[in-house]
């Protein structure tokens, strides 16, 4: 054991959490500059792949909320 | 330099080293430990990309390395765990099926376009990474079932995508 089982499950919620959250805003700014592209593929890959990255970076987030809230 | 053996292709081999601990931890339940290897694999994966600009070594054969690498090493973490019954089967299968059927897309441009793709939408890769997080997850049984389901959502997702983009689509000038 590292640490107790209440210890480190806060460090994997730390662990997830802020990546997640960083990534969460990082994705936000990237699919607004994106949406500001002009019309062709190139803007349709990189909002696509922006959403994607926004949903992950929730899905991150809300599973942590959902582990102590839920 | 060497395009087959470089500081950055080592940093990339090293990640196997991972594996054989990994598997004695789960084996034993020795759960925090198997989570340390999981986000040193993880750490070792942002690392070797890093060591290739340094070194100035970066090949083609790096990049292939890497991702099988990256296939292999999340591969094992995530069989091991169903395995163990740590982690559902189903969306394990699901993420495994995608990610194989997503490289044999990819090897299918590559004949057709005659290079490897250049479109920008980096969804599997981010997916990828997030497989990282799922065997993280799955060590210390975190909302193991959350996770993997919605993991191996989105995945299916993106490869209908991904399966139009690059089969269907013109390929781009």
């Amino acid at each position: 054991m590292i640490t107790s089982p209440e210890t480190f499950v806060w460090m994997v919620s730390a662990v997830v959490f802020f990546p997640s959250a960083t990534w969460l805003v990082v994705d936000i700014v990237r699919l607004r500059r994106a949406l500001a592209m002009e019309e062709g593929d190139d803007r349709h890959d990189r909002v696509f792949g922006s959403i994607i990255g926004v949903i992950m970076a929730a899905i991150g987030v809300a599973g942590v909320l959902k582990f102590h809230l839920g | 330099m060497n395009d087959y053996i470089n500081p950055a292709n080592a940093v990339t081999a090293s990640r196997m080293l991972a594996l054989p601990p990994f598997l004695y931890c789960v084996h034993h339940d020795i759960y925090q430990w198997a989570s340390m290897l999981v986000i040193a694999c993880g750490l070792l994966d942002k690392l070797d990309g890093l060591v290739a600009r340094i070194f100035n070594c970066s090949s083609g054969f790096g990049e292939l390395f890497d991702a099988i690498t990256d296939a292999i090493c999340y591969g094992f973490f995530l069989i091991v765990l169903a395995s163990y019954g740590y982690v559902p089967w189903i969306p394990v299968i699901v993420i495994g099926v995608a990610g194989a059927t997503n490289s044999s897309m990819r090897a299918i441009y590559v004949r057709r376009a005659g290079r490897a793709t250049n479109y920008h939408s980096f969804a599997m890769e981010r997916l990828v990474g997030f497989a990282a997080f799922l065997a993280g997850t799955g060590c210390n049984k975190y909302e193991v079932k959350y996770f993997f389901y919605s993991c191996a959502s989105l995945m299916v997702i993106v490869l209908i995508h991904d399966a139009k983009r690059m089969l269907i689509d013109p390929i781009p000038s």
